[in-house]
């Protein structure tokens, strides 16, 4: 690669003085920008085979299984259908908006990619303030929103743009919030630094480091949820009320982008979590080799945000859509003060434990088990109470 | 300083869209998301049916009641029967009158599950409509071997039933009834009793007792507004009377009495009262004949008649004039869905565009018994 | 202080309500999926499994059609298009047309109803797809046929005697009006009165099959006559003559 850019520069296609360090910087980050996409984009579209299959067994029903094993490519020949389609723009539309807003979102969707702390040495760009930006870019999505909602001249159209902007707008701030008590603790912004502050153990998790970072953790993943317009506060696009929302004039791949950003933010959501209160990549020292203790630490990191990623399409599957005012005083009557609290009160506890305090960590944690195993018995006694063996029609 | 200017919003809602259940359309004039007034528009699915009873005779009709509530056609189809029986003395054996109730009773829980389902799916919530769908799958097994349709079932004739149960079919429905209740609890788990649920439907679209009644709003959702009015223990019909059930009432224990939580609460508690019905109906079954001796073109002389049937939309009235020929002079359809729409425009003041999905769905119109 | 506990109240009320519901969904996860896949990945076809009464597309036996007419009658769409002519020589009735147009059919199902040998029926067959309304209508005649004529005796033709019996079997479904048994197989026993007009009610292989005739002849009043099926504008005149006798 680097000779190929020799040659390149000594034939002079950078002009007649390139500055090779500038060239060598771009190519880089071309090229890591390259992989982040194709590896950004197919796993977007795969979470929606995910979904989709993850959905469909919540409602009795099998799912897309004709395209590929268990209909694995599904998303492959989704987006090929969508390319193969019309885009239409409305007459009536503002054009250029309306052509443009769809990559606005994709952008905001790319962006956080860069900081995404993958493994201890898989990083493309380790930002002291790592953990602000990852917060901060995704909300672009609320312009591209409010563009597509605005330029297609279209009432439901417009109604789902303005709800989605105050949506995120508003949890923006419980959001924010949640991060602080976390930033308390490490005194650090960069992400790898707040991962390096945990340990692999769930006892070293932040989230179980004390009840006011338990909350915090709940209240961050609930406004990622809100921030991505997932249910339960998929008011933006609800399509009960409002058509199809500010994507109800979008077609072909342009409808296709509100959706691979919508589904790829959910992966960004989960990683934010996971990074502050969930152990981000840690993994014991079991190997020596820092390649494969990478590759491992890779593995737990994808396996803690795809975890996060089934919750929020469980949820999906479970909750019914709240209402705007609803939504609204959720966020500032409910998350926007307890956050403060959560925030006071990690302040307080960091002056009374500089170094944490081990007993109310095991604490934690035994009440983060005895919830799952509570969890556990009322699965079991549903599926016990309940049973679906009735079937009349003698295919099944 | 003077007021912020803004103006009023006016949004077409409907006939194609998605939670209008089927071509319901309304003209909504809105302040952001409060809206001033919707404005229904009915007719998108008129189909004459009324003035096609002038052209096919007595026996002929049947089929085209299905078309009237689609949802459940089973008491479209009794109301009608009964109709022309109480026109041309027509007696019903009492096995007959007990597959009559079995068969609406069923078709009664599968037009609420559908309901409740579509309130799920009218709120975003996709997974408690298809789990009633599944339920309502099973009745319309049941009801596809009882009669061989699953929809226009063309079940009841006039003077009986066109088919007696199929050998093993009464082991097959209790089977259903064991299992419909704990599938209600998992459901009320799963949607009704949500935190969720519960914030979007309470004190949502109340309707006082004295407005329901003046509306002249029947069935559940009269019942929901507190007030006690069944026609199957006011002006009992059929072998109601046999029979042990009690008529739920709305209690507004989530909100105010008569509020969209209470019509929906309706359905779930009916669908127990219904199937508390269809235990005793199963088990007390007689023997005998199913279908009356009717004349093949009888002719009832000049008279006219109104019968009335609880259906699950509520009091159903059927007035069918006769001229003493084979075709009736003149029918007319009274039901539930037509009066509940006309209460929207009123109702819809001051309520959200989110709320006007949940006061349909709660109302449970059904577009073609308004139009017909 | 009310609206302090309220707060909390609201809290916990989500917090356990949303549980439960993530409970109910999880456990859904573990249990077997309801739908199936239709059409390709059943192990037997849909059609197949149908109850006996499912009233599909409709379907006429031609060699036990008795072109009484019962059917086209019923209708209530006029779907059924029926031509029955005399032959003059033969004193044998001929059907030259019957066709059945399933784009209007509604599947009712009254047109079976009334047919004394079940020769017109509903079959399990549901999937009517096609690209032309003309190519739904069903032509059963290709060139006129002579109308089957009851037997007194069981009937001697074997592969007619499987469509009766199937027939038959189809009409004892039906409720019969007053009766309260289903009424003997059709082929194993003789009729009562076999008319000998060869119309509607004449084939009487089971006492109720003719059902309009039965009631008109239990129900004595003139107008249940005048009102029997004999008394519409039959092709045979003498049918209005024949006064069925119910068994």
């Amino acid at each position: 690669m680097q000779a190929w850019l020799d040659s390149l520069i000594a034939r002079g296609a950078f002009g007649p003085h390139p500055s090779p360090d500038l060239i060598y910087g771009a190519a880089i980050a071309i090229a890591c920008a390259l992989v982040l996409f194709l590896v950004a984009v197919p796993f977007a579209s795969i979470v929606t085979w995910v979904e989709r299959r993850v959905w469909a067994r919540i409602q009795s029903r099998i799912g897309p299984n004709r395209v590929g094993p268990n209909g694995f490519l599904q998303w492959l020949a989704d987006g090929f259908k969508h390319i193969c389609k019309e885009d239409v723009v409305p007459a009536e539309a503002d054009a250029p908006l309306f052509r443009l807003a769809p990559y606005l979102v994709v952008l905001a969707f790319i962006l956080p990619w860069a900081v995404m702390p993958f493994a201890s040495s898989l990083i493309l760009a380790d930002l002291n303030i790592g953990i602000l930006y990852i917060t901060a870019v995704p909300a672009l999505t609320v312009i591209g929103i409010l563009m597509a909602g605005w330029a297609s001249n279209n009432k439901w159209s417009l109604i789902g743009g303005i709800r989605s902007a105050a949506q995120i707008i508003s949890y923006e701030i419980p959001a924010g919030l949640a991060i602080f008590p976390v930033v308390l603790m490490t005194g650090t912004l960069s992400m790898q630094g707040i991962i390096r502050a945990q340990g692999w153990a769930p006892d070293r998790w932040f989230l179980f480091a004390n009840p006011f970072c338990f909350v915090a953790a709940v209240i961050l993943f609930i406004s990622g949820l809100a921030e991505n317009n997932r249910t339960p506060f998929d008011l933006p696009e609800a399509e009960s009320e409002l058509v199809a929302g500010f994507a109800t004039e979008y077609s072909s791949m342009r409808y296709l982008f509100f959706f691979m950003a919508e589904w790829g933010n959910m992966f960004i959501a989960a990683a934010i979590v996971v990074t502050l209160f969930l152990g981000g990549w840690q993994f014991p020292a079991i190997v020596q080799s820092p390649r494969l203790m990478n590759l491992l630490q890779l593995a737990t990191f994808m396996l803690k945000c795809l975890f996060l990623v089934f919750v929020s399409m469980w949820i999906r599957g479970t909750l019914p859509r709240v209402r705007i005012d609803q939504m609204m005083s959720l966020c500032w009557k409910y998350f926007v003060p307890i956050s403060f609290i959560n925030l006071l009160g990690t302040a307080v506890w960091v002056a009374i434990f500089p170094d944490g305090n081990r007993f109310t960590q095991w604490l934690m944690l035994s009440f983060g088990v005895a919830v799952v195993l509570l969890f556990l018995a009322r699965v079991v006694a549903f599926t016990r109470r309940a049973r679906m063996e009735l079937y009349f029609h003698p295919t099944i | 300083m003077s007021a912020f200017h803004t103006e009023e919003m006016t949004l077409n809602m409907g006939p194609q869209h998605p939670s209008t259940h089927g071509v319901l359309r309304f003209v909504i004039k809105a302040d952001g998301e409060v809206m001033r007034e919707a404005i229904p528009d009915v007719g998108y699915l008129h189909r004459s049916i009324e003035k096609i009873a002038e052209k096919v005779g007595y026996h002929g009709f049947m089929p085209y009641t299905d078309r009237v509530d689609y949802v459940c056609a089973m008491f479209t189809n009794q109301g009608w029967a009964m109709a022309c029986e109480k026109l041309a003395h027509i007696e019903v054996p009492r096995r007959g009158e007990y597959c009559r109730v079995i068969a609406a009773e069923f078709n009664r829980i599968a037009s609420h599950l559908l309901t409740v389902g579509l309130m799920g799916m009218d709120i975003g919530a996709m997974t408690p409509f298809l789990h009633a769908l599944r339920e309502r799958e099973m009745i319309n097994d049941l009801i596809e071997e009882l009669c061989g349709a699953r929809l226009t079932f063309n079940y009841m004739r006039i003077g009986g039933v066109a088919w007696d149960l199929p050998p093993g079919w009464r082991d097959k429905a209790l089977a259903y009834l064991d299992h419909l209740e704990p599938i209600l609890d998992e459901f009320n788990a799963l949607f009704s009793y949500n935190k969720i649920c519960i914030q979007r439907l309470a004190n949502v679209a109340v309707i006082s007792a004295d407005e329901a009644i003046n509306y002249n709003l029947v069935g559940p959702n009269l019942r929901a507004s507190g007030v006690n009015w069944d026609v199957r223990k006011d002006l009992p019909y059929s072998v109601y009377p046999e029979f042990d059930f009690e008529v739920p009432l709305g209690r507004g224990e989530w909100g105010t009495v008569g509020d969209a939580m209470d019509r929906y609460m309706m359905r779930i508690r009916e669908m127990v009262q219904s199937a508390r019905i269809l235990r005793q109906a199963l088990t007390q079954i007689p023997d005998g004949p199913v279908l009356g001796k009717v004349v093949r073109n009888f002719k009832p002389a000049a008279n006219e008649c109104q019968v009335r049937v609880e259906s699950a939309r509520g009091d159903q009235g059927w007035y069918v004039v006769s001229d003493g020929t084979g075709f009736p002079h003149r029918v007319h359809v009274r039901t539930g869905s037509f009066a509940a729409m006309g209460m929207i425009q009123k109702l819809s003041k001051g309520l959200m565009i989110a709320d006007l999905v949940v006061l349909i769905a709660s109302l449970d119109v059904i577009a073609p018994e308004i139009d017909r | 202080m009310g609206a302090f506990a309220d707060y909390f109240r609201h809290i916990r009320d989500a917090v356990t309500t949303i549980f439960d519901g993530m409970a109910v969904t999880a456990s859904h996860l573990v249990r077997k999926p309801y739908t199936v896949q239709y059409p390709d990945r059943i192990p037997t076809r849909v059609q197949d499994t149908l109850p006996f009464r499912y009233r599909g597309i409709l379907d006429v036996d031609l060699e036990i059609c008795t072109g009484c007419l019962a059917c086209d009658r019923a209708c209530p769409i006029n779907c059924i298009a029926m031509a029955v002519e005399k032959n003059a020589q033969t004193r044998e009735l001929v059907i030259s047309q019957f066709d059945i147009d399933i784009a209007k059919c509604m599947f009712c199902g009254l047109c079976s109803e009334p047919c004394p040998t079940g020769a017109i029926h509903h079959t399990t067959e549901f999937e009517g797809a096609d690209y032309s309304l003309e190519s739904l209508i069903r032509r059963f005649i290709v060139e006129p046929v002579v109308a089957y004529k009851p037997k007194k005796g069981p009937e001697p033709d074997p592969a007619i005697a499987q469509l009766l019996e199937r027939g038959m079997h189809y009409v004892e479904e039906w409720a019969q009006p007053g009766s309260d048994k289903p009424p003997a197989p059709a082929a194993a026993k003789p009729s009562v009165a076999a008319a000998p007009g060869p119309r509607a009610p004449a084939p009487k292989p089971v006492p109720s099959a003719p059902k309009a005739a039965a009631d008109g002849a239990a129900d004595a009043s003139p107008s249940a006559v005048e009102s029997a099926p004999g008394a519409e504008p039959a092709p045979v005149p003498e049918a209005a003559k024949d006064k069925p006798d119910n068994a």
